[in-house]
C-alpha cells in the first residue's frame, strides 16, 4: 500500500466530504423532502409531504414483505360522512400511485368541506393484499387526510409503507401445481361496511307472528377465551372455506376469557305481533313477565350479533407461467371479519353482545337470500335444516325429536329451544351471516371486473368462528295457545364448513317459525349435533 | 506523524458520507413511485436504524483513534476510549431505565467528546485543519447552553450550529487524509 493509493484515497474522501456537507445541507433546508407528519397503524406506516413530484395530491403506496418490494393490490375507498365509496383497485410491484384528482373524488371529499367546514379530516381506507401460493397478506389501513389539500389539488404526497409480513396470511385454497404453472389467488375486489356478525337468531313469517302468542329470547351467557380468533369464510363453488383467523380477540392480562353480555339491562327479550315496528318496555303479552319488547307487523328476525367491520371479498385465480400471469376463470368470495369494535370490550373480562332486529334490512336476511339463491340455482341447501315442532302436531316425529311442549294454566303452551355452541378449536360459534349479491360488491369498478364477477359464485357467509373454547347458550320460547292456528318450528343449522382440521361441527344457530309449512317445505329429520 | 490516523480521518468522512447519501437518496426516492427496498425509504425506524449504524461506526472510529494515539505514547489517546466507555454504559444505564444515570454520564461523555475534538486538534497536521477541529470545540461547548437557555425557540439555530460542527469536523478529516498521504 503506497502513498499513492493513500493519495488517490485522499483524494476520493475529499470529494466524499463535500459531498457529504452538501447533502446534510440540503437535508437542514426548509425545501420539505422530509415528511411533515407521521401516522402508525397496524403493518403500516403513513408519511405526509408537502411536496410531490406529480405537482398534484397523491398517495404513493409501497408494500413490502420481510423488507422487499413484492406485487400486491391495493383497494381503496373513501368515505363521506354517511357512506363508504369503492375509489378503485389497483395493482403493481413493489409501489402503486393513486392520484386524488378525480371528480368522484372531489365530489365525495367535497361533502366534508361542505358539512364540516374542514373542522375534520377523514380517512380513506385502503386493503393492501399480498398473495402468494394459497396464502394472502392483507394490511388494512386507514389514512387521514386533510380534505382542503386534495380539493384545493395542493402538491402533496402521502407515501405508506406497508410491512405485509406482520399481518397473518388467510389461506384462500391450497396452491395447485400442474407442470411448471403455479396458481396463485389475487385479491379483486373488496368491500367493507361496519355491520353486525349475527351469533344466535330467531325468525318469523308474518302469518306465523300473528299465529302465536310471541317469543321471549332469552340469553345469550357464557364465555370466550382470549386470544380466540374470528375466521371469514369463502364460497368455492359451493364448498364453503374458513379463513383466517383474521382478527384474534384481544389478550390482556389479568382474566383469560371474556364474559358474553348483552348490552342491554335485562338478559330477555320478548317479540309479539304489533301494528308497527315498535321498541318499549313493558310486560310481555305473551306470557305477562316484565321485558323489553318489540312489537313486529311483519316477518322478520331477532338477533344476537357484534358489531364489526366486516370485508366482503372476491379472489380470482391466476396461473403464473415463467413470468406471465394470467387470469382464469376461477373466483371465490366470502366475507372476512376485520374487527370487533373496541369499545365492546370493557372491564379487561366483558364482550357485549347486541339485540337486533331485521325486517328485511339486516345480516341475517341477507344471509338467507344468498342462501335461497344458491338452493335455486346449485341445488345446494348450505345449511343444516331440522323440523323443530309442528302444531297441531300430527306428524311422525324424529327421533331426535325435540324440544317438549310445556303447559301453562289458561290453555297456555310454551315450547323451548336452546340455541349455542360449545366446542373445541376450532368450531362454529355460529356460522351464519350476510350473503353478497353482486349489487353488494363495490361500485365504480370497472366494467371488465363487474363482468368477470358474474362468473364468481354470488353468494357467501360470513362465518363467525372462534378458537380455543367458547361456550354460549341462549334459550327461545315460543308462546301459543291451545286453540291457536298451525305453525312450523325449524332449527336452523350452521353451514357445512371445511375447517383445517376436518368438517366442523353444527349447532343450531336459530330457528325459523313459519304459519304454512316447515322453512322451504323442507321436513327433515337430520341430526345437527345437541349437547 | 502518525500514519495509521490516516484511515480514521478516511473512515470519519466514508460515515457520515454513507448517512449523507442514504438520506439524501432515501428522502428522494420516497416521493417517487420507483419501488424500493424497505431499508431505503424514509420511515422513522429507518432512520433510528441508519442512527444506531452510524453511531456504532463512529465509536468504533473513536476507539481506533484512542488505541492509535495510546499506542504511539500518546496518554490523549485515552480521551476518546473513555469516551467510547461512557456512551455505551449510558446506553445500558438507559436500556435499564435508569434516565438520571444515564444523563449524568452522557454528560460527561459529551465533555469527552468535547476532548476528544480538542485532541484531534492537537494531532493535526495543517492549521487549516486544527482551527476547523478548535471551532468544532467552540461549537460543541456553545450548542447545549444554546439550546438550555433557548428551548426549542432556538432549535432550528441549534440544528444549523450542529450542522456547521459536523460539516467542519468531516472537512478537517478530508484535509488531515490528504496531508497524511503526501507526507
Amino acid at each position: 500500500m503506497g502513498v499513492g493509493f493513500r493519495g488517490f484515497v485522499a483524494n476520493f474522501i475529499l470529494y466524499l466530504a463535500i459531498f457529504s456537507i452538501i447533502a446534510l445541507a440540503l437535508m437542514l433546508m426548509p425545501i420539505p423532502l422530509k415528511p411533515y407528519m407521521y401516522v402508525e397503524g397496524l403493518g403500516y406506516g403513513v408519511n405526509y409531504y408537502s411536496v410531490s413530484v406529480f405537482n398534484q395530491p397523491v398517495i404513493v403506496f409501497r408494500g413490502y414483505m420481510n423488507g422487499m418490494p413484492v406485487p400486491f393490490t391495493v383497494s381503496l375507498f373513501l368515505i363521506s360522512p354517511r357512506h363508504i365509496y369503492a375509489i378503485g383497485n389497483y395493482s403493481g410491484f413493489g409501489s402503486v400511485t393513486v392520484g386524488l384528482t378525480g371528480s368522484f373524488i372531489k365530489h365525495v371529499i367535497d361533502k366534508w368541506l361542505i358539512e364540516l367546514g374542514g373542522r375534520v379530516n377523514p380517512s380513506l381506507i385502503a386493503f393492501i393484499t399480498f398473495g402468494d401460493g394459497g396464502k394472502t397478506w392483507t394490511v388494512v389501513m386507514a389514512i387521514p387526510y386533510n380534505p382542503n389539500q386534495v380539493i384545493n389539488r395542493e402538491p402533496m404526497e402521502i407515501v405508506i409503507n406497508a410491512n405485509l409480513n406482520t399481518v397473518k396470511p388467510a389461506t384462500t385454497k391450497p396452491v395447485s401445481n400442474e407442470g411448471d404453472a403455479e396458481y396463485v389467488w389475487v385479491l379483486k375486489q373488496q368491500n367493507i361496511t361496519i355491520g353486525s356478525v349475527p351469533l344466535l337468531f330467531v325468525g318469523w313469517s308474518k302469518d306465523a307472528i300473528r299465529n302465536i302468542r310471541g317469543i321471549m329470547f332469552e340469553g345469550p351467557s357464557g364465555w370466550v377465551y382470549k386470544g380466540s380468533g374470528i375466521f371469514g369464510i369463502l364460497n368455492d363453488s359451493g364448498n364453503l372455506v374458513l379463513v383466517g383467523p383474521t382478527n384474534t380477540l384481544l389478550q390482556t392480562y389479568h382474566y383469560t376469557y371474556y364474559n358474553i353480555e348483552m348490552s342491554i339491562a335485562t338478559s330477555q327479550v320478548c317479540i309479539v305481533y304489533g301494528p308497527s315496528l315498535t321498541f318499549t318496555e313493558g310486560v310481555c303479552p305473551a306470557n305477562n313477565i316484565g321485558s323489553p319488547i318489540y312489537y313486529v307487523p311483519s316477518s322478520g328476525f331477532f338477533y344476537i350479533g357484534l358489531p364489526s367491520h366486516v370485508a366482503y371479498v372476491a379472489f380470482q385465480l391466476y396461473v403464473i407461467n415463467a413470468h406471465h400471469q394470467q387470469p382464469t376463470s376461477t373466483w371465490v368470495n366470502g366475507t372476512i371479519p376485520l374487527s370487533l369494535l373496541s369499545s365492546d370490550f370493557f372491564g379487561d373480562n366483558y364482550l357485549w353482545v347486541y339485540p337486533y332486529i331485521d325486517v328485511g334490512n339486516g345480516s341475517v336476511t341477507s344471509m338467507f337470500v344468498g342462501i335461497l339463491r344458491m338452493y335455486d340455482i346449485r341445488h345446494q341447501l348450505l345449511i343444516n335444516l331440522d323440523d323443530g315442532y309442528q302444531w297441531p302436531g300430527n306428524y311422525t316425529p324424529c327421533k331426535n325429536e325435540y324440544p317438549l311442549l310445556q303447559r301453562l294454566p289458561n290453555g297456555l303452551y310454551f315450547i323451548e329451544y336452546s340455541l349455542g355452541v360449545s366446542a373445541y378449536s376450532p368450531y362454529s360459534m355460529v356460522a351464519a351471516s350476510t350473503s353478497l349479491l353482486l349489487d353488494a360488491f363495490t361500485p365504480g369498478l370497472d366494467y371488465s371486473m363487474s363482468r368477470s364477477a358474474i362468473t364468481a359464485p354470488s353468494i357467501i357467509f360470513n362465518g363467525f368462528y372462534l378458537q380455543d373454547q367458547s361456550s354460549m347458550l341462549a334459550n327461545v320460547y315460543v308462546y301459543f295457545n291451545s286453540s291457536g292456528k298451525p305453525f312450523y318450528v325449524t332449527l336452523i343449522g350452521g353451514p357445512q364448513i371445511v375447517t383445517p382440521s376436518g368438517p366442523a361441527l353444527m349447532y343450531q344457530t336459530g330457528i325459523i317459525i313459519n304459519a304454512s309449512n316447515y322453512y322451504l317445505g323442507i321436513r327433515e329429520c337430520r341430526s345437527l349435533t345437541w349437547w | 506523524m502518525i500514519k495509521s490516523l490516516f484511515w480514521f480521518y478516511v473512515g470519519f468522512v466514508f460515515v457520515a458520507f454513507a448517512f449523507s447519501l442514504w438520506l439524501l437518496l432515501s428522502s428522494v426516492l420516497t416521493i417517487t413511485p420507483i419501488p424500493l427496498p424497505y431499508w431505503l425509504t424514509y420511515a422513522p425506524n429507518n432512520i433510528a436504524d441508519a442512527g444506531i449504524i452510524v453511531l456504532a461506526l463512529t465509536l468504533a472510529l473513536y476507539t481506533y483513534l484512542g488505541i492509535i494515539l495510546v499506542l504511539h505514547g500518546l496518554r490523549r489517546g485515552l480521551v476518546p476510549i473513555i469516551m467510547v466507555a461512557l456512551v455505551i454504559a449510558g446506553l445500558a444505564l438507559l436500556l435499564a431505565k435508569l434516565a438520571i444515570q444515564a444523563l449524568v454520564i452522557m454528560f460527561i461523555a459529551y465533555m469527552l467528546l468535547v476532548g476528544t475534538y480538542g485532541v484531534l486538534a492537537t494531532v493535526a497536521l495543517t492549521k487549516t485543519a486544527k482551527a476547523l477541529w478548535v471551532v468544532g470545540v467552540l461549537i460543541l461547548v456553545f450548542l447545549p447552553l444554546i439550546f438550555l437557555s433557548g428551548g426549542l425557540a432556538v432549535i432550528n439555530y441549534v440544528r444549523y450550529m450542529a450542522f456547521i460542527g459536523q460539516a467542519m469536523a468531516i472537512m478537517a478529516s478530508a484535509i488531515e487524509a490528504r496531508a497524511l498521504s503526501v507526507k
